[in-house]
């Protein structure tokens, strides 16, 4: 009994086992195929759709053209006008245009001209909206026509652009103008320009006349030591000429009654003169020159100047004309030596 | 050959006479020439454009009193002058001996360094001279007494007068010397700007004794 029920129980499983592979197998090949059938009708269903429209479409235009033949020819007419119409406004903007920019070349911008140009900027924008309506409608312009139209316009635009630049420098100009005057009004006195003054220019002619005896001179070339910074070392009262003569003999009065430097009048004369000697000396303390000698460097020089090599620098960056690099000096150049 | 070595010494010479000046006196004058000690002297501003005052003429402060600003005017009728003026004094003045360019300073900043042409008179000099005294000095300037004592300054040389520059009194005090003997204002022109203004625009200077260490 057991037997049995054991084999039926075993009997049992193996039939369900199979019904279940048996349920799986056969599932799977229901959805495959169902899928399949799904899709060709998809593809069924797109290309009848596809094919219906064509045929409609196709049925569908000619009785509509035959329908419409009197609007078309209607358009068509319309078409040709606003062509027409084009070319004869773009001939007058054209010259409206070229009348306008000699007028601006002439003349300040008025009113006038600023309501002539509102008008041809409204015609120029209709025309524009015919050219769109006319391009929408038809499709068809020849390049010629666009060109036209497109220089046309841009021609507008420049001509416009320049109108504006115009305008804002004139602006800028009375503003500038009106500033001027301004801070000349409340400074009580006249613009700080240059004047052509009587004086002015007879300075400025004999200026000009100094720069021609100059050109005639024959320049002789003396021996006067020019340095870097235009200092010329001269003998003072050296010469021969009469203003030379007229020194010594001034610094010989002076040198006899011994009253160069000196004042003998109040306390307050001579303690100015006094602070007058010390800046002299102060100064004598801020340009003095020494002369490279065999044998010397920057350092060695600073040593002498400061006690200490490396105030070096301190020299260096005094001459930067005559030092390219501190370890570059020469016999005889002249070093200033600031204090 | 000769030619390869002619031809560099020509443009030389030529490139020598035709020199660029870069930095003119003004756009239409490069530079001017006057005499100082009887030597030619070029008057032209420094080339290097990068050039700085330092040092010397470069010091902004200085006690004051007596280092004060002056006033534009030292005396009404006397005129004021600017560098361009200056030189045109020197080469119309000056060079015709009608003019004397005075450095109204002590005599150790004239030697320093000082302007092209000019003489020195200290301003005590003249600040505390007496009527003989200034009697003399008139008379080296061009001043001839007349045979009743009268002074006539008719062939008197104009002056063109400075001293350091617009911090500096030394030249109203020459000129406070020479109104006082009635040198007509009308021969006296002050340079208010003075030797700092001359050397602001980097212009030829002189020196008469080189400071050396």
């Amino acid at each position: 009994m057991l037997d049995k029920d054991q084999y039926n129980q075993e009997e049992y499983n193996d039939y369900y086992q199979q019904e279940i592979r048996g349920a799986e197998t056969s599932g799977e090949e229901e959805d495959d195929s169902s899928k399949g059938k799904r899709l060709l009708l998809i593809l069924l269903g797109l290309i009848s759709l596809a094919v219906a429209g064509y045929f409609g479409y196709k049925n569908l235009t000619p009785s509509d053209e035959n329908n419409s033949s009197e609007e078309k020819m209607a358009l068509e007419t319309e078409i040709n006008q606003s062509k027409i119409s084009i070319r004869t406004d773009s001939l007058e903007v054209n010259n409206e245009v070229n009348n306008k920019e000699s007028n601006i070349t002439e003349s300040q911008p008025s009113a006038t001209s600023l309501k002539e140009e509102k008008t041809t900027q409204d015609k120029v924008e209709n025309l524009t909206n015919r050219v769109e309506t006319a391009i929408s409608d038809e499709q068809k312009m020849s390049p010629e026509e666009i060109a036209k139209v497109v220089q046309m316009v841009m021609s507008q635009m420049n001509h416009k652009e320049e109108k504006q630049e115009s305008i804002t420098q004139t602006e800028n100009d009375t503003a500038l103008v009106k500033d001027t005057n301004l801070i000349s009004s409340l400074s009580g006195t006249d613009v700080d320009s240059v004047k052509d003054g009587d004086e002015n220019k007879k300075l400025e002619e004999s200026l000009n006349k100094i720069q021609e005896t100059t050109k005639d001179t024959d320049i002789q070339k003396d021996s006067v030591d020019v340095d870097t910074y235009n200092k010329v070392k001269v003998e003072e009262n050296s010469g021969e000429d009469e203003l030379s003569k007229l020194s010594s003999q001034i610094s010989s009065l002076i040198s006899d009654k011994k009253t160069s430097d000196q004042t003998n009048n109040s306390t307050e004369e001579q303690t100015y003169t006094e602070s007058l000697k010390k800046e002299v000396v102060t100064r004598k303390n801020e340009m003095r020159i020494i002369v490279v000698r065999k044998g010397d460097t920057l350092g060695r020089i600073a040593k002498r100047a400061y006690g200490n090599v490396m105030e070096y620098r301190k020299i260096y960056k005094a001459n930067p004309d005559i030092l390219k690099r501190p370890d570059r000096i020469y016999i005889g150049q002249k070093l200033r030596i600031p204090k | 050959m000769k030619k390869l070595l002619i031809l560099p010494l020509f443009a030389s010479l030529v490139w020598g006479d035709t020199e660029h000046v870069t930095v003119k006196l003004t756009d239409t004058l490069p530079y001017a020439y006057t005499t100082d000690s009887g030597k030619k002297i070029k008057i032209e501003r420094i080339q290097d454009t990068s050039n700085r005052l330092s040092d010397d003429y470069s010091k902004t402060s200085r006690p004051c009193p007596p280092f004060c600003i002056q006033p534009t005017k030292i005396h009404p009728d006397v005129k004021n002058i600017a560098e361009l003026e200056l030189i045109q004094f020197m080469q119309d003045k000056v060079a015709q001996n009608r003019g004397v360019v005075i450095d109204a300073r002590l005599k150790s900043w004239f030697e320093l360094e000082t302007i092209p042409s000019a003489i020195n008179i200290p301003f005590p000099v003249m600040q505390n001279a007496d009527k003989r005294k200034a009697e003399l000095i008139f008379k080296i300037l061009g001043m001839k007494v007349e045979e009743d004592g009268t002074w006539n300054f008719d062939d008197a040389k104009e002056l063109a007068v400075f001293c350091n520059g617009v911090w500096c009194e030394q030249s109203a005090h020459f000129m406070s010397g020479m109104l006082k003997y009635n040198y007509p204002t009308s021969k006296l022109n002050y340079y208010r700007s003075g030797f700092q203004g001359w050397k602001l625009l980097g212009l030829t200077t002189i020196v008469h004794k080189e400071i050396k260490k």
